[in-house]
Protein backbone atom coordinates (compact mmCIF):
# COMPACT_ATOMS: atom_id res chain seq x y z
CA UNK A 1 0.00 0.00 0.00
CA UNK A 2 1.39 3.38 -1.03
CA UNK A 3 1.59 6.43 1.22
CA UNK A 4 -1.38 8.11 -0.50
CA UNK A 5 -3.67 5.12 0.07
CA UNK A 6 -2.41 4.75 3.64
CA UNK A 7 -3.09 8.45 4.35
CA UNK A 8 -6.54 8.20 2.83
CA UNK A 9 -7.47 5.12 4.87
CA UNK A 10 -6.24 6.83 8.04
CA UNK A 11 -8.46 9.82 7.34
CA UNK A 12 -11.43 7.60 6.55
CA UNK A 13 -10.99 6.04 10.00
CA UNK A 14 -10.67 9.42 11.74
CA UNK A 15 -13.16 10.77 14.25
CA UNK A 16 -13.64 13.75 11.94
CA UNK A 17 -14.86 11.49 9.13
CA UNK A 18 -17.01 9.39 11.47
CA UNK A 19 -18.72 12.50 12.85
CA UNK A 20 -20.07 13.14 9.34
CA UNK A 21 -21.25 9.54 9.16
CA UNK A 22 -22.93 9.83 12.56
CA UNK A 23 -24.66 13.00 11.40
CA UNK A 24 -25.85 11.12 8.29
CA UNK A 25 -24.01 13.52 6.00
CA UNK A 26 -22.03 10.87 4.11
CA UNK A 27 -21.08 7.20 4.00
CA UNK A 28 -18.08 5.35 2.66
CA UNK A 29 -19.26 2.82 0.07
CA UNK A 30 -15.93 1.30 -0.94
CA UNK A 31 -12.35 1.77 -2.02
CA UNK A 32 -10.72 0.57 -5.22
CA UNK A 33 -7.66 2.72 -4.88
CA UNK A 34 -7.02 5.32 -6.18
CA UNK A 35 -10.81 5.53 -6.38
CA UNK A 36 -13.07 5.84 -3.37
CA UNK A 37 -16.85 5.86 -3.53
CA UNK A 38 -19.05 7.87 -1.15
CA UNK A 39 -22.74 8.45 -0.69
CA UNK A 40 -23.37 12.12 0.15
CA UNK A 41 -26.80 13.06 1.46
CA UNK A 42 -28.80 15.79 -0.26
CA UNK A 43 -31.52 18.14 0.94
CA UNK A 44 -34.84 16.25 0.84
CA UNK A 45 -36.86 17.21 -2.23
CA UNK A 46 -40.07 15.75 -3.64
CA UNK A 47 -38.30 15.29 -6.95
CA UNK A 48 -34.94 14.34 -5.61
CA UNK A 49 -32.90 11.40 -4.36
CA UNK A 50 -31.73 10.90 -0.79
CA UNK A 51 -28.28 11.77 -2.07
CA UNK A 52 -25.71 11.02 -4.73
CA UNK A 53 -22.73 8.75 -5.19
CA UNK A 54 -19.42 10.58 -5.50
CA UNK A 55 -16.36 8.86 -6.91
CA UNK A 56 -13.06 10.51 -6.03
CA UNK A 57 -9.63 9.74 -7.46
CA UNK A 58 -7.25 10.20 -4.54
CA UNK A 59 -3.90 9.63 -6.28
CA UNK A 60 -1.21 11.53 -4.41
CA UNK A 61 -3.48 12.22 -1.42
CA UNK A 62 -3.27 14.42 0.57
CA UNK A 63 -0.54 16.45 -1.13
CA UNK A 64 -2.60 16.41 -4.32
CA UNK A 65 -6.29 17.26 -4.37
CA UNK A 66 -8.80 14.54 -5.16
CA UNK A 67 -10.64 14.84 -8.46
CA UNK A 68 -14.23 13.68 -8.39
CA UNK A 69 -17.38 12.98 -10.35
CA UNK A 70 -20.95 12.15 -9.47
CA UNK A 71 -21.32 8.46 -10.17
CA UNK A 72 -23.99 6.10 -11.48
CA UNK A 73 -23.45 3.01 -9.38
CA UNK A 74 -25.58 0.65 -11.46
CA UNK A 75 -23.70 1.48 -14.63
CA UNK A 76 -20.39 2.13 -12.84
CA UNK A 77 -19.81 5.30 -14.84
CA UNK A 78 -20.19 9.04 -14.44
CA UNK A 79 -23.76 10.14 -13.77
CA UNK A 80 -25.28 11.49 -16.96
CA UNK A 81 -25.80 15.24 -17.03
CA UNK A 82 -29.59 14.90 -17.14
CA UNK A 83 -29.51 13.10 -13.78
CA UNK A 84 -27.29 15.60 -11.97
CA UNK A 85 -28.42 18.09 -9.29
CA UNK A 86 -30.57 20.82 -10.76
CA UNK A 87 -31.12 24.50 -10.04
CA UNK A 88 -33.66 26.77 -11.77
CA UNK A 89 -31.13 27.57 -14.51
CA UNK A 90 -30.40 23.91 -15.26
CA UNK A 91 -27.69 21.61 -13.94
CA UNK A 92 -25.90 23.02 -10.88
CA UNK A 93 -22.74 24.55 -12.34
CA UNK A 94 -20.36 22.61 -10.07
CA UNK A 95 -21.68 19.37 -11.58
CA UNK A 96 -21.79 20.40 -15.24
CA UNK A 97 -20.14 18.00 -17.66
CA UNK A 98 -17.46 20.39 -18.95
CA UNK A 99 -14.77 17.80 -18.10
CA UNK A 100 -14.58 14.55 -16.16
CA UNK A 101 -14.38 16.32 -12.79
CA UNK A 102 -16.20 18.78 -10.58
CA UNK A 103 -16.44 22.36 -11.81
CA UNK A 104 -15.10 23.72 -8.53
CA UNK A 105 -11.65 24.97 -7.47
CA UNK A 106 -11.36 22.23 -4.82
CA UNK A 107 -11.04 19.67 -7.63
CA UNK A 108 -7.53 18.76 -8.78
CA UNK A 109 -8.34 19.01 -12.50
CA UNK A 110 -10.65 22.01 -12.29
CA UNK A 111 -8.41 24.20 -10.13
CA UNK A 112 -6.22 25.23 -13.05
CA UNK A 113 -9.28 26.64 -14.78
CA UNK A 114 -9.08 29.64 -12.43
CA UNK A 115 -5.32 30.37 -12.24
CA UNK A 116 -5.74 33.61 -10.28
CA UNK A 117 -9.24 33.27 -8.83
CA UNK A 118 -10.77 31.40 -5.92
CA UNK A 119 -7.35 30.68 -4.43
CA UNK A 120 -8.87 30.35 -0.97
CA UNK A 121 -11.19 27.61 -2.29
CA UNK A 122 -8.37 25.41 -3.56
CA UNK A 123 -7.13 22.25 -1.93
CA UNK A 124 -4.32 22.68 0.56
CA UNK A 125 -2.00 19.84 1.58
CA UNK A 126 -3.35 20.09 5.13
CA UNK A 127 -6.89 19.46 3.91
CA UNK A 128 -8.41 16.01 4.19
CA UNK A 129 -11.18 14.03 2.54
CA UNK A 130 -13.70 15.61 4.93
CA UNK A 131 -12.88 19.02 3.43
CA UNK A 132 -14.11 17.76 0.06
CA UNK A 133 -17.15 15.98 1.48
CA UNK A 134 -18.23 19.07 3.45
CA UNK A 135 -18.15 21.12 0.23
CA UNK A 136 -20.17 18.55 -1.70
CA UNK A 137 -22.67 18.19 1.15
CA UNK A 138 -23.12 21.96 1.26
CA UNK A 139 -23.70 22.09 -2.51
CA UNK A 140 -26.51 19.56 -2.13
CA UNK A 141 -28.03 21.86 0.50
CA UNK A 142 -27.81 25.10 -1.45
CA UNK A 143 -30.99 27.14 -1.35
CA UNK A 144 -31.49 26.86 -5.12
CA UNK A 145 -31.00 23.07 -5.25
CA UNK A 146 -34.15 21.60 -6.80
CA UNK A 147 -33.46 17.87 -6.82
CA UNK A 148 -32.65 15.47 -9.64
CA UNK A 149 -34.15 12.55 -11.52
CA UNK A 150 -31.84 9.87 -10.24
CA UNK A 151 -33.03 6.25 -10.33
CA UNK A 152 -32.49 3.89 -7.41
CA UNK A 153 -30.18 1.92 -9.69
CA UNK A 154 -27.87 4.92 -9.81
CA UNK A 155 -27.35 4.66 -6.05
CA UNK A 156 -26.41 0.97 -6.17
CA UNK A 157 -22.84 0.23 -5.20
CA UNK A 158 -20.84 -1.36 -8.05
CA UNK A 159 -19.70 -4.91 -7.42
CA UNK A 160 -16.03 -3.92 -7.62
CA UNK A 161 -16.48 -1.71 -4.54
CA UNK A 162 -18.57 -4.27 -2.68
CA UNK A 163 -15.78 -6.79 -3.18
CA UNK A 164 -13.33 -4.52 -1.38
CA UNK A 165 -15.49 -3.34 1.49
CA UNK A 166 -14.06 -5.87 3.88
CA UNK A 167 -10.48 -4.82 3.22
CA UNK B 1 -27.16 6.76 20.67
CA UNK B 2 -25.23 9.94 21.05
CA UNK B 3 -21.73 8.63 20.96
CA UNK B 4 -19.94 6.78 18.22
CA UNK B 5 -20.18 3.39 19.78
CA UNK B 6 -18.47 0.14 19.10
CA UNK B 7 -20.98 -2.13 20.79
CA UNK B 8 -18.51 -4.96 21.35
CA UNK B 9 -16.00 -2.77 23.12
CA UNK B 10 -18.81 -1.15 25.08
CA UNK B 11 -20.02 -4.45 26.40
CA UNK B 12 -16.52 -5.63 27.17
CA UNK B 13 -15.27 -2.55 28.96
CA UNK B 14 -18.61 -1.07 30.08
CA UNK B 15 -17.53 2.26 28.67
CA UNK B 16 -19.06 4.43 25.99
CA UNK B 17 -16.85 6.58 23.80
CA UNK B 18 -18.01 10.19 23.68
CA UNK B 19 -16.81 12.54 20.95
CA UNK B 20 -15.52 15.73 22.50
CA UNK B 21 -13.80 18.93 21.49
CA UNK B 22 -11.99 21.15 23.94
CA UNK B 23 -12.03 24.92 23.58
CA UNK B 24 -8.87 26.10 21.87
CA UNK B 25 -8.23 22.85 20.01
CA UNK B 26 -9.30 22.00 16.47
CA UNK B 27 -9.13 18.21 16.82
CA UNK B 28 -11.92 15.96 18.06
CA UNK B 29 -11.21 13.25 20.61
CA UNK B 30 -13.01 10.17 21.81
CA UNK B 31 -13.21 9.72 25.55
CA UNK B 32 -14.55 6.36 26.76
CA UNK B 33 -16.56 6.81 29.96
CA UNK B 34 -18.68 4.66 32.22
CA UNK B 35 -22.34 5.37 32.90
CA UNK B 36 -21.61 6.91 36.29
CA UNK B 37 -19.17 9.61 35.16
CA UNK B 38 -20.63 13.01 35.98
CA UNK B 39 -20.51 16.09 33.81
CA UNK B 40 -17.94 17.69 36.13
CA UNK B 41 -15.76 14.57 36.11
CA UNK B 42 -15.94 14.41 32.33
CA UNK B 43 -14.93 18.08 32.08
CA UNK B 44 -11.91 17.39 34.28
CA UNK B 45 -10.95 14.33 32.20
CA UNK B 46 -11.16 16.22 28.91
CA UNK B 47 -9.38 19.22 30.35
CA UNK B 48 -6.59 17.01 31.66
CA UNK B 49 -6.19 15.38 28.25
CA UNK B 50 -6.03 18.79 26.58
CA UNK B 51 -3.78 20.27 29.23
CA UNK B 52 -6.17 22.93 30.46
CA UNK B 53 -7.58 23.44 33.92
CA UNK B 54 -9.78 25.87 35.76
CA UNK B 55 -13.53 26.21 35.94
CA UNK B 56 -14.58 24.00 33.04
CA UNK B 57 -18.10 23.28 31.85
CA UNK B 58 -19.62 20.84 29.40
CA UNK B 59 -21.83 22.11 26.61
CA UNK B 60 -23.77 20.43 23.84
CA UNK B 61 -23.64 21.71 20.31
CA UNK B 62 -25.85 24.80 19.87
CA UNK B 63 -27.55 24.47 23.24
CA UNK B 64 -28.32 27.62 25.21
CA UNK B 65 -26.91 26.45 28.54
CA UNK B 66 -24.20 24.09 29.81
CA UNK B 67 -25.03 20.71 31.35
CA UNK B 68 -25.54 20.26 35.08
CA UNK B 69 -22.23 19.29 36.67
CA UNK B 70 -23.25 16.71 39.27
CA UNK B 71 -25.40 14.58 36.95
CA UNK B 72 -24.08 11.60 34.92
CA UNK B 73 -23.08 12.80 31.47
CA UNK B 74 -24.42 9.88 29.44
CA UNK B 75 -27.89 10.35 30.94
CA UNK B 76 -27.96 13.94 29.67
CA UNK B 77 -26.98 13.26 26.09
CA UNK B 78 -29.72 13.37 23.46
CA UNK B 79 -30.62 10.40 21.27
CA UNK B 80 -29.26 11.93 18.12
CA UNK B 81 -25.51 12.27 17.71
CA UNK B 82 -23.98 15.47 19.00
CA UNK B 83 -20.42 16.55 19.69
CA UNK B 84 -19.73 17.44 23.32
CA UNK B 85 -17.75 20.60 24.03
CA UNK B 86 -15.63 21.29 27.09
CA UNK B 87 -14.76 24.95 27.66
CA UNK B 88 -13.86 27.46 30.29
CA UNK B 89 -16.83 29.43 31.61
CA UNK B 90 -17.94 32.39 29.58
CA UNK B 91 -19.22 33.26 26.14
CA UNK B 92 -17.16 34.32 23.16
CA UNK B 93 -17.69 37.76 21.63
CA UNK B 94 -17.95 37.16 17.88
CA UNK B 95 -17.57 40.13 15.54
CA UNK B 96 -18.80 39.81 11.95
CA UNK B 97 -17.71 42.01 9.03
CA UNK B 98 -19.70 42.31 5.80
CA UNK B 99 -19.38 44.99 3.12
CA UNK B 100 -17.89 47.53 5.53
CA UNK B 101 -20.49 46.90 8.23
CA UNK B 102 -19.85 45.23 11.58
CA UNK B 103 -22.09 43.43 14.07
CA UNK B 104 -21.25 41.32 17.08
CA UNK B 105 -22.89 38.90 19.48
CA UNK B 106 -22.01 36.60 22.38
CA UNK B 107 -22.11 32.84 21.78
CA UNK B 108 -21.21 29.81 23.85
CA UNK B 109 -18.04 28.07 22.59
CA UNK B 110 -20.21 25.10 21.51
CA UNK B 111 -22.11 27.16 18.93
CA UNK B 112 -21.45 25.88 15.44
CA UNK B 113 -20.21 28.01 12.57
CA UNK B 114 -23.54 27.28 10.88
CA UNK B 115 -25.43 28.76 13.85
CA UNK B 116 -23.19 31.84 13.78
CA UNK B 117 -23.77 32.26 10.05
CA UNK B 118 -27.52 31.99 10.54
CA UNK B 119 -27.38 34.70 13.19
CA UNK B 120 -25.14 37.02 11.14
CA UNK B 121 -27.34 36.75 8.03
CA UNK B 122 -30.61 37.04 9.99
CA UNK B 123 -32.47 40.06 11.28
CA UNK B 124 -30.44 40.30 14.50
CA UNK B 125 -27.28 40.46 12.40
CA UNK B 126 -27.01 42.13 9.00
CA UNK B 127 -30.57 41.34 7.91
CA UNK B 128 -29.47 40.12 4.50
CA UNK B 129 -31.63 38.90 1.67
CA UNK B 130 -31.48 35.25 0.77
CA UNK B 131 -30.95 32.19 2.95
CA UNK B 132 -28.03 31.81 5.31
CA UNK B 133 -26.98 28.71 3.38
CA UNK B 134 -25.76 31.02 0.61
CA UNK B 135 -23.14 32.52 2.94
CA UNK B 136 -20.06 31.27 4.79
CA UNK B 137 -17.66 32.57 7.42
CA UNK B 138 -13.94 33.16 6.99
CA UNK B 139 -11.41 33.63 9.75
CA UNK B 140 -7.79 34.56 9.07
CA UNK B 141 -8.35 33.72 5.41
CA UNK B 142 -9.72 30.24 6.10
CA UNK B 143 -13.21 29.27 4.99
CA UNK B 144 -14.71 27.53 7.99
CA UNK B 145 -16.64 24.29 7.84
CA UNK B 146 -20.21 24.69 9.11
CA UNK B 147 -20.06 22.05 11.83
CA UNK B 148 -16.95 23.42 13.53
CA UNK B 149 -17.59 24.82 16.99
CA UNK B 150 -16.78 28.45 17.74
CA UNK B 151 -14.45 27.29 20.50
CA UNK B 152 -12.46 25.25 17.98
CA UNK B 153 -11.49 28.32 15.97
CA UNK B 154 -11.13 31.01 18.65
CA UNK B 155 -7.68 29.80 19.81
CA UNK B 156 -8.80 29.73 23.45
CA UNK B 157 -9.69 33.42 23.38
CA UNK B 158 -13.04 34.92 24.32
CA UNK B 159 -13.26 37.14 21.25
CA UNK B 160 -12.89 36.51 17.53
CA UNK B 161 -13.52 38.28 14.24
CA UNK B 162 -15.11 36.80 11.10
CA UNK B 163 -15.73 37.90 7.55
CA UNK B 164 -19.12 36.93 6.18
CA UNK B 165 -18.89 36.12 2.47
CA UNK B 166 -21.14 34.69 -0.21
CA UNK B 167 -20.37 31.16 -1.31
CA UNK B 168 -18.82 31.04 -4.73
CA UNK B 169 -20.72 29.80 -7.73
CA UNK B 170 -17.90 29.24 -10.24
CA UNK B 171 -18.58 30.72 -13.64
CA UNK B 172 -16.84 30.18 -16.98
Amino acid sequence: MGPDERALREDLASIRFRIGVSKSKWELKGIVFPHVLFFVRAMPKTDGPAGFLLRSDCSGYPAAAPTSQLWHGGQDMALSEQDRPRIPQGVMECFSSWQNCLYHPIDRLAAEHWPSQHLDQRWRPDNDIVTLLEIIHELFHRSDYMGATVSLEALAVPQSYLDTNSQ
Amino acid sequence: MNAIVNSESRNAAHKTPVVVVVEGYRDNWELPISDSVTVAEFAAMAGHQAGISGDLEVQLENRAAPLVGDQPLLGQLPKEFVVVHVATKGEIDATFNFNGREVHHLFLPSATIRALTNWAVGTEGFGLEGPASDYQLKHAGEILEPDLHLGQVAHGQKSIEFDLVLKIKPQG
